[in-house]
């Protein structure tokens, strides 16, 4: 029998061998994986919290849906936990990792097949291990003009990992749950649900009508753990004939109020139709240069070195960045209606014209039309050490709120001696509040500094009534108990519905059985 | 192509004996890369990095990959290399979560070295960067002792893939 590093909670060493052999029956020897090493990347994360906790005890990667039921009958069979990864690029939320201790993932990666583009409808059927470029690459190798609206680790992620946690790119299609239509999920007894007009036996509208009848079902298949959710339709964009990229540039950290009201009716009529992104400068100047060359002193970036960044790098203290698609002329009309909004504004706005070879410019742009880029890992120099945990609160789309939140957050994070590196991704009514918590994951007390101080912004947003529309693994407990006990009971009924001895992803956003 | 006689190769380093030549260039091939037993990926080629493949250019059939944020397929290269390449890497924080990110696709291990300041005398730290991941690298350095602080600005790692 294998030495096993770690055991599920309540399972011996020899029931899990056993269990281990049956996994390895289904998927081979080779895509099962209990050594200490082979398991070391699954458990690698960077938010403030012990790798320990969030152990795994063995990872197994099927190639097919039919083999995830059988794992998952396997899982049935000995009570043991599984949690479910795309490709686990999920960084400041937990990267691959689970939410307690000892589960075994289920790695979906080898499951890449892109199933189905049709190039009419604009849709696609994709598999979770499918990455982003991946799917690119196949659109443009077979001369499709369709886009895809990835989020910033854009190549190395999963659409259809990116959908089912809500997650957001940047064209008109952001909203990535949004334009998502029909899944296939594997539920714990083994059988397969089609949602929407795939339930129906040779429907072919599964993914072209998303609510098929009766109930919805496809949301409570996302940030949640009532199945395996092992194909997903998506809604793709027409590349448009033109397109028309900008930044606008706001010189002060108050500024912020201007920025969202100014650009919240924009949004709401769809002038600009795209996710816009609200950047603030040490989110923009992280990305592009590193802390130590402008600040090597104790607690948060002072403001005067935020001033020679921006001024080094010719940013706004927030730079919106959004684009106009259409045709010529429909975006030389629209063009008129925003450069109209933001006179008088005392903001400045660039076009791709003013800014030739500005490499932030060049990412935003390229993320604003689907395509790949990792420029944004760059954050990840500012401070150094590889630790990161992104709080994500949500805001109304108006000035005051954008601005309460960015002065509570400024406060929280300056009492631990964080900087606040953070973005608003403007929806049509809404904005996500994404600030990224960079510390240095090599010190032991800045990681526990960084974990107290996530906790406060937790508190005090939450006591404000600002909700997080997403967290990691070590913070999804308190960030459920802060919507409140109905909505967790609720949760908490149908996964006993629909999994009655816990064995898919226990804890996923504070959901046990 | 197996790199199978790593314990060899270490040998020869820890008695001083180099037992390859340097074919290295920068603008590597994609033919090159999959044909490499040792991948030397940088940030950005400059005189660091030029220092350093230089030095490990003594020990290793090396091939350069120069990695880019901006352009994602830079790092594609990494996933399509042949099974048991070493890797060795002298890149930003940023390029070495992405790498760790390919490096996990191939179920490889990827071991942390040393990190470095550039500001610092970067000669003399290269050279006792290169010989701690090779020797890491080639399973006779031991413990994964750090070559230097860990609050550099780059990271030096190997992996195997």
């Amino acid at each position: 029998m294998a030495d096993f590093n770690v055991l599920p909670t309540g399972i011996s060493a020899q029931d899990f061998g056993n269990a281990i052999e049956e996994y390895a029956a289904v998927v081979g020897d080779d895509n099962v994986f209990v050594s200490a090493e082979n398991l070391s990347s699954y458990n690698k994360i960077m938010i403030p919290a012990d790798n320990a906790d969030h152990a795994p005890s063995a990872a197994i990667a099927p190639a097919s849906t039919e083999e995830v039921q059988a794992i998952i009958n396997i899982c049935d069979k000995y009570t043991i936990p599984v949690w479910p990864i795309s490709t686990g690029k999920n960084f400041g939320y937990g990267s691959a990792a689970c939410a307690t201790r000892g589960q075994i993932i289920l790695d979906l990666r080898r499951m890449n097949r892109i199933l189905e583009v049709d190039a009419e409808l604009g849709t696609a059927l994709v598999e979770p291990g499918v990455t982003y470029q991946q799917l690119k690459d196949y659109l443009v190798e077979n001369n499709i003009p369709l886009w895809l609206s990835p989020p910033a680790p854009s190549a190395i992620a999963s659409p259809l990992g990116n959908a089912i946690d809500r997650g957001v790119g940047y064209t008109p299609y952001g909203d990535n749950f949004f334009f998502s239509c029909g899944m296939e999920v594997v539920l714990a007894n083994g059988e397969i649900l089609r949602t929407g007009m795939g339930a129906m036996p040779n429907s072919n509208t599964w993914q072209v009508f998303k609510w098929g009848y009766g109930p919805y079902l496809d949301g409570i298949f996302t940030q949640s753990n009532y199945g395996v959710v092992t194909k997903l339709g998506m809604w793709l964009m027409p590349e448009p004939p033109a397109f028309k990229p900008f930044v606008i540039r706001f010189p002060n950290d108050n500024d912020i109020e201007k920025a969202i009201d100014i650009m919240r009716p924009l949004r709401i009529a769809q002038i600009i139709p795209n996710a816009v992104v609200i950047a603030h400068a040490l989110w923009e100047g992280g990305s592009e240069v590193v802390r130590a060359d402008y600040y090597q002193g104790e607690g948060s970036i002072p403001d005067e070195a935020v001033e020679r960044m921006k001024a080094d790098l010719g940013m706004g203290a927030w730079n919106i960045y959004a684009g106009l698609y259409g045709t010529p002329e429909q975006i030389e009309l629209n063009w008129n209606i925003v450069t109209g909004a933001f006179a008088g504004s005392g903001a400045l706005i660039q076009e791709e014209a003013d800014l030739k070879d500005n490499s932030t410019f060049d990412y935003r742009s390229k993320l604003m039309r689907g395509d790949m880029t990792l420029k944004e890992f760059g954050l990840y120099n500012w401070r150094g050490g590889g630790g990161s945990a992104w709080f994500a609160p949500v805001a109304q789309a108006r000035g005051s709120e954008g601005l309460r939140q960015m002065q509570l957050a400024k406060d929280i994070l300056g009492k631990y001696g964080f900087d606040y590196v953070a973005e608003y991704i403007v929806g049509w009514r809404e904005g996500h509040h994404i600030i990224d918590l960079l510390f240095n994951k090599n010190d032991p007390e800045e990681t526990q500094r960084a974990n107290l101080c996530f906790n406060e912004l937790l508190d005090e947003f939450t006591a404000r009534g600002w909700g997080s529309y997403r967290t990691n693994i070590a913070f999804m407990d308190k960030v459920a108990d802060s919507f409140g006990s109905v909505k967790k009971d609720v949760n908490q009924s149908i996964k006993r519905a629909l999994d009655p001895k816990g064995i898919i992803a226990p804890g996923k956003s504070g959901i046990f059985t | 192509m197996k790199f199978n006689c790593s314990r060899r190769k270490g040998l020869q380093i820890l008695v001083g004996l180099p037992f390859f030549h340097s074919i290295s260039g920068e603008g590597s091939t994609g033919q090159q890369v999959q044909q490499a037993e040792a991948v030397v990926l940088f940030s950005k080629v400059n005189q660091a990095s030029r220092a350093f493949v230089h030095k490990a250019s003594g020990f290793l059939d090396c091939v350069l990959l120069e990695l880019d944020l901006q352009q994602p397929a830079s790092f594609a290269s990494i996933s399509k290399l042949p099974e048991n390449t070493l890797i060795i890497g002298l890149v930003s924080e940023a390029e070495k979560i992405i790498v760790e990110s390919v490096v996990q696709n191939r179920r490889g291990y990827l071991q942390t070295t040393g990190y470095l300041h550039l500001e610092d005398s970067f000669e003399s730290s290269i050279d006792n960067l290169v010989t701690a991941i090779i020797q890491q690298g080639l399973g006779v350095g031991g413990s994964s002792q750090r070559a230097t602080s860990e609050s550099g600005t780059l990271s030096s790692f190997y992996a195997y893939i």
